[in-house]
């Protein structure tokens, strides 16, 4: 396992937006057989309450720049002073450039501030956290904004009950800061990609391609119906729950103790310990096998907006301990795990960091329709020519 | 562990309002779904310290059957 401690890297200030549209278990019956008593069911079994959707047209990035604006104009940072942009996340604007150039341009960056992508799902908060401690301990970055979001609820296949229940957006924004003082943060990371299939989209991309209008792929675009009658399509999201827990089970709690011990700490020298807030059920099970007390283990932020993929660390420190994070100096355990298999944590100090709380995200009036943004490209492509 | 212990907590497990009996066959509990498997995998895990894959509670066909996965630990 990757093992890393820092000395000078520090959060200085955090941001999250969810889209306003908000969807709840009630809405949605027909992932429970039309059964008022299964949603209430599921709501105290995994804690799933309610999730926020983005919109039509509306990415991860730009969940993130809102997030970034927030802090950005929130913490009145001169922006020519951030010297790398990181953007995390499943869901990049394009296959081509990077989303960071892109936000580095809406964002009224600096020319010679650094900008690239990592592609991260459950574990992208504290990857992002780890890759800009190490910028900053390496002295190659004074000020770095960390951008952890996902868009893709309304892309999960409505038929699915597995999968589309689930998942909610979320874009976040974190200044990372060079600090002259002592501020010790500690890093574990660990990857097994024997069990990427478990989650998964099988097709869409390089190792399987499906254009839509390839005629030889035209029988990989219908639905595969499992034995429970649930339909799966190639180029959405697969997930097999049971090996996901099963994984989890297995490796996140000997990976947290490993990671107190390197650290030379015990879970009573922990304020907070904050878990990729994948459902209720999961984070109970992980905190209480690494003996954690269950009151420092939230798991409402979930509830409230579905599982939030790479964002849901970010979201949980905003919703359950902005006050906390604002006004006192918590040591708090951040720990994701999933798609990869991918499991990551950091235990960081938050003293007195700008915190935006949870706001609603302020959807732009002149989102381009996929008609329009069309026209702009065969107007673009015309030009070309002439 | 008792039988009747593990009875009232496996229904308290799947959030079942009626009582259930080893004889049970758990295809034929409403509530014998994904959820209470994992839920079942996490109470094998933290209460008995025995760490089995999902697949090995989906195998099973009645509430014995789960119990005789405990190694003797509910008797």
């Amino acid at each position: 396992m990757a093992f890393s401690t820092f000395s000078h890297a520090r959060i200085s200030g955090i941001s999250v937006v969810v889209p306003k549209r908000e969807i709840r278990l009630e809405d949605e019956l027909q992932y429970f057989g039309g059964s008022l008593k299964k949603v209430e069911r599921a709501k105290n079994m995994i804690g799933l309450a309610c999730r926020r959707v983005a919109d039509e047209g509306v990415t991860a990035a730009d969940l993130c720049q809102q997030a970034a604006e927030n802090l950005c104009n929130g913490m009145g940072i001169e922006r020519s002073s951030i010297d790398a942009l990181i953007f995390i996340s499943q869901g990049p604007d394009h296959a081509i450039p990077a989303t960071a150039c892109i936000l580095q341009h809406k964002l009224d960056l600096s020319r010679s501030c650094a900008a690239f992508d990592v592609n991260q799902g459950c574990t992208a908060y504290t990857y992002g956290l780890w890759l800009g401690s190490s910028l900053l301990e390496s002295s190659a970055c004074k000020r770095i904004l960390l951008l952890v979001g996902e868009a893709g609820a309304r892309h999960c296949n409505p038929a699915n009950r597995i999968i589309a229940p689930i998942f909610g957006d979320c874009g976040s924004a974190t200044l990372l800061e060079y600090s002259e003082n002592t501020v010790q943060s500690w890093f574990a990371l660990g990857t097994d990609g024997s069990g990427a299939e478990a989650l998964m989209v099988p097709a869409g991309h390089a190792r399987f391609p499906l254009p839509a209008d390839g005629a030889e792929y035209s029988a990989f675009t219908k639905p595969i119906v499992d034995g429970s009658n649930n339909p799966w399509y190639l180029n959405s999201t697969y997930m097999d729950g049971g090996a996901i827990f099963n994984f989890t089970l297995s490796v996140v709690p000997e990976h947290l103790k490993s990671l107190l011990e390197y650290a030379k700490i015990t879970s009573d020298d922990i304020d907070w310990l904050i878990l990729h807030q994948a459902n209720k059920q999961i984070v109970q099970a992980v905190a209480t096998k690494s003996g954690f007390d269950l009151r420092k283990a939230p798991t409402e932020t979930v509830s409230k907006y579905g599982n939030q993929s790479g964002a849901s660390l970010p979201s949980a420190i905003c919703d359950q301990l902005h006050e906390i994070v604002r006004n006192q100096s918590a040591k708090v355990l951040l720990s994701g795990y999933g798609v990869g298999l991918s499991w990551a944590s950091a235990i960081v100090t938050l003293d007195h960091a700008w915190c935006s709380g949870i706001r609603d995200f302020e959807t732009q009036k002149n989102l381009p329709t996929p008609k329009e943004l069309e026209r702009y490209w065969r107007n673009k492509f015309m030009q070309s020519d002439e | 562990m008792t039988i009747d212990n593990f009875l009232t907590e496996f229904q308290d497990l799947l959030q079942r309002d009626e009582s259930v009996s080893p004889y049970d066959i758990l295809e034929e509990l409403e509530e014998w779904d994904s959820m209470s498997m994992m839920a079942c995998m996490a109470w094998f895990d933290v209460k008995l310290g025995i760490t089995l894959p999902y697949k090995a509670f989906a195998q099973q066909n009645t509430i014995q059957d789960i119990i005789d996965l405990a190694q003797g630990q509910i008797a």
